[in-house]
């Protein structure tokens, strides 16, 4: 669960140095073993390694421009990359640890309004079924003659049409019949909501909190103390 | 007997439609009973069912005639929620009905909802589940599962709300054939055994016949047929109606000239009774 | 003719979706593929306009590598009808929403006018030629999803689910369509668990289960085989099935190869010793 607390703490933390990232990264492989799922949070990052590279091109290039010292310039480009890098892993650890009925579950706990957590968790639940139907829209669309990548950007921008208007409809109706299977599931019927699961903090979440704050603290005494002056 | 359901002369016609959905239907349902509804897709099945629970005209507003009451209350004024207690709905697409990421907060959602304490959930849940046979679903996420086994979960989620009437609109029409069967005889099994009035919309007649101990057909928002499943079945071919099917054995009964209204075969069974007392 | 050539097929996710799948499809030709939902029936009609390319093997349509070629080319031969056709409309009438394929595979404006009339007309839509496709009935939406396709004419036609949403007249209606695009020379081939409907069209039934063809051959044969059927998680047609039970029961001389119908009559009235009658029930 405070999985997460270090993903939205690192998100927020736009430290944007070398070491500080680094140090997040070093934690969160640190809270991978924790989660004893490194190897597959490792795999799943695979993908990200040519945007990360390319993060450190454009940024290489971008600096190129000022024209300063090569050592200066190759440490601003791994700099960013780097940072670049610490931002998905947050991502990548939230969404990969937490389940988003938990995460609900965690708003009700910080009493926002189950209305608001039940969106959230829906929302979630929602992406891979909508992903699918847009798939098999772009299918039947393509089967008609259409064509997605073809064409000059307004005939491009004709052919989306194709797309947006069957999956807005169906999801109108999706909406209407949520809205009708929550009604007859009694939603709101009760002003206290019970929790047939609620969640707990068990040893190892309190363990990952320890290490999160101690890395916290480190990078801001650090920060504080001016010990990376003169770097960017 | 009593009566689950009564429905007097009941219309309806949804705000900004021009057409009536529902032509002065009047019904009533026995306690107990397996009443099959069917006809086309868009027939007026599903805005029945709707009045029934009173998602219209509460969550559909529109022009609506007559009268329901359905265990002595009235949907277009009872609160859907409190309605729900006592009549269960499950609709056609699971995916639309299932809203927890494991298949056990999501038959205890509609509990937790009304703020139970968790033992009952607990005792609700485990009861919904046998009914089902799902239990070795608990922990599964509702995503990974077929299309059938996600429709059992979501009538699990509706059984375990313990209504007294169970309303089913097309809950099959996604499933393939063995899987639809399969499920339907089940039905007819939990009803027998809890004692449950069961309302349900199918229109391949032939897998539901057996379970039946009513038959509907609907068109354009009026009853066309109404009785036991045999008189309707007789009816059906007698008027050579052609947009509901018949079963097929019932059919070829009736053009091999087996054409009596009390005992048309509706089943394999009942028809090689049928030709073992004609024929050899 | 369209050939399957030893096709695997591996979605991204890692689900082996068709494993070695050869089958040979001719025009003039009803094939049905069959089995239970998730058996691979329309991953491999994706195949056929080359939507979905194989993992290894070929797929060739009258002699073009679908990889070689682009789905729209592909899909002026093998017209593909999606089982949902809420994922297709989007024009702002029924009439546009045919001609606009027609447009888009360079007829004529006149010739797509005169075709979507044709079709429209064929399968009783004309009347709604304005209206908004999004206000038309389950059935009617399922025979515009049709009609679509069959406007361009394709050498092919490629339905996924060809029942779901018709209602007995819808499903006659195109009984009889499919057996007059047969007659023409167009190859058919359908994806389908509604063993009642394919019984009716006799067409070559192809069994798939877990990605893997189990049976090909003629309906009569496959449709009236419960064991092989159970393999496949289908059920057995109601005519066949009766008759099986029949055949246990004494009736041992019966021919139980029968699946539509008027077989069935012809097959019970030699039986009851009495002549065929009452055919008028049809």
């Amino acid at each position: 669960m405070s999985f997460l607390v270090t993903a939205l703490l690192f998100g927020e933390y736009w430290g944007g140095m070398l070491t500080v990232s680094s140090t997040i990264i070093l934690t969160q492989l640190l809270l991978l073993r924790l989660a004893k799922s490194a190897r597959y949070m490792l795999s799943t990052m695979r993908g990200a390694i040519p945007l990360v590279a390319l993060v450190f091109l454009l940024s290489l290039l971008g600096v190129l421009e000022s024209a300063s010292a090569s050592g200066e310039l190759l440490y601003k480009a791994s700099a960013s990359s780097i940072r670049f890098l610490a931002f998905l892993t947050s991502f990548n650890i939230f969404f990969l640890t937490t389940s988003p009925d938990e995460f609900g579950q965690l708003l009700l706990k910080l009493r926002i309004p189950y209305v608001y957590s039940f969106t959230f968790v829906a929302a979630v639940r929602l992406a891979p079924v909508i992903a699918d139907e847009a798939q098999e829209i772009i299918d039947a669309q393509r089967s008609r003659g259409v064509e997605f990548e073809k064409g000059n950007p307004l005939k491009r921008l004709r052919a989306l049409v194709g797309l947006f208007v069957p999956l807005l409809i169906n999801s109108l109706r999706r909406a209407y019949e949520m809205a009708e299977a929550l009604e007859v599931k009694c939603f709101g019927a009760s002003e206290r909501r019970t929790a047939y699961r609620e969640i707990r903090a068990t040893r190892r979440d309190i363990l990952a909190a320890v290490m999160i704050l101690a890395a916290l603290t480190l990078v801001l005494t650090a920060r504080s103390m001016k010990l990376f002056t003169g770097l960017p | 007997m009593n009566l689950a359901i009564e429905v007097s002369n009941l219309s309806f016609r949804y705000a900004g439609a021009g057409q009536w959905a529902l032509k002065n239907i009047s019904l009533s349902i026995e306690e107990g009973e397996f009443a099959v509804f069917t006809g086309a897709t868009g027939c007026g099945k599903s805005t029945l069912f709707k009045c029934l629970i009173g998602l219209i005209p509460q969550m559909y507003p529109g022009e609506y005639l007559g009268r329901v009451v359905v265990k002595g209350l009235d949907p277009a004024q009872t609160p859907v929620s409190r309605m729900a207690q006592r009549v269960g709905m499950v609709f056609q697409n699971p995916d639309n009905q299932l809203f927890a990421l494991t298949v056990e907060n999501d038959v205890a959602f509609a509990l937790e909802n009304l703020g139970l304490e968790r033992a009952e959930i607990e005792r609700r849940i485990s009861k919904a589940f046998r009914m089902m046979g799902i239990e070795d679903l608990r922990k599964r996420s509702p995503f990974e599962l077929s299309g059938g086994q996600k429709q059992r979960v979501a009538i699990a989620s509706i059984l375990a709300l313990e209504p007294e009437i169970l309303i089913l609109d097309e809950p099959t029409s996604s499933l393939d054939g063995a899987t639809a069967k399969k499920l339907l005889e089940e039905l007819g099994e939990i009803r027998r055994r809890e004692d449950i009035t069961v309302l349900i919309s199918e229109h391949r007649l032939d897998l539901v016949v057996r379970e039946a101990t009513r038959l509907i057909v609907i068109e354009g928002g009026q009853i066309l047929a109404d009785g036991e499943p045999r008189e309707v079945v007789h009816q059906l071919l007698k008027d050579g109606y052609e947009r509901v099917e018949p079963p097929k054995l019932s059919r070829l009964a009736w053009m091999l000239g087996f054409r009596g209204a009390n005992s048309i075969p509706v089943t394999k069974e009942e028809f090689v009774e049928k030709l073992q007392g004609v024929g050899k | 003719m369209i050939r399957i050539d030893s096709v695997w097929y591996e979605y991204p996710s890692g689900t082996v979706a068709l494993r070695n799948v050869n089958l040979v499809i001719d025009r003039g030709e009803i094939v049905a593929l069959m089995g239970e939902n998730g058996a691979g029936k329309t991953t491999l009609l994706k195949h056929l306009n080359g939507l979905l390319k194989p993992t290894s093997g070929k797929v060739e349509v009258d002699g073009v590598d679908t990889r070689t070629t682009t789905v729209a080319s592909l899909s002026r031969h093998v017209g593909l009808v999606f089982q949902n056709p809420d994922n297709m409309f989007f024009c702002t009438s029924v009439f546009e929403e045919v001609s606009y394929a027609l447009t888009r595979f360079g007829y004529s404006r006149e010739e797509a006018r005169r075709r979507a009339e044709v079709v429209l007309k064929t399968f009783n839509l004309w009347q709604y030629r304005d209206s908004s496709p999004f206000t038309l009935s389950g059935g009617e939406k399922k025979r515009l999803a049709i009609s679509i396709v069959l406007a361009w004419m394709p050498s092919y036609v490629v339905i996924d689910e060809p029942t779901t949403g018709l209602d007995g007249w819808g499903k006659r209606m195109l009984i009889n369509l499919l057996l007059n695009l047969k007659d023409r020379e167009r190859g058919i081939i359908l994806s389908s668990h509604d063993v009642e409907f394919i019984s009716e069209i006799a067409a070559r039934v192809v069994l798939l289960r877990r990605g893997e063809i189990i049976a090909d051959g003629a309906a009569e044969d496959i449709l009236t085989d419960p064991v092989l059927l159970e393999e496949a998680s289908l059920l057995t047609p109601q005519i066949p099935s009766l008759l099986h039970e029949l055949k246990k029961r004494g009736f041992r001389d019966l021919n139980h190869k029968c699946l539509r119908l008027d077989e069935a009559v012809r097959c019970l009235s030699a039986i009851l010793g009495r002549p065929d009658q009452g055919c008028d029930g049809f």
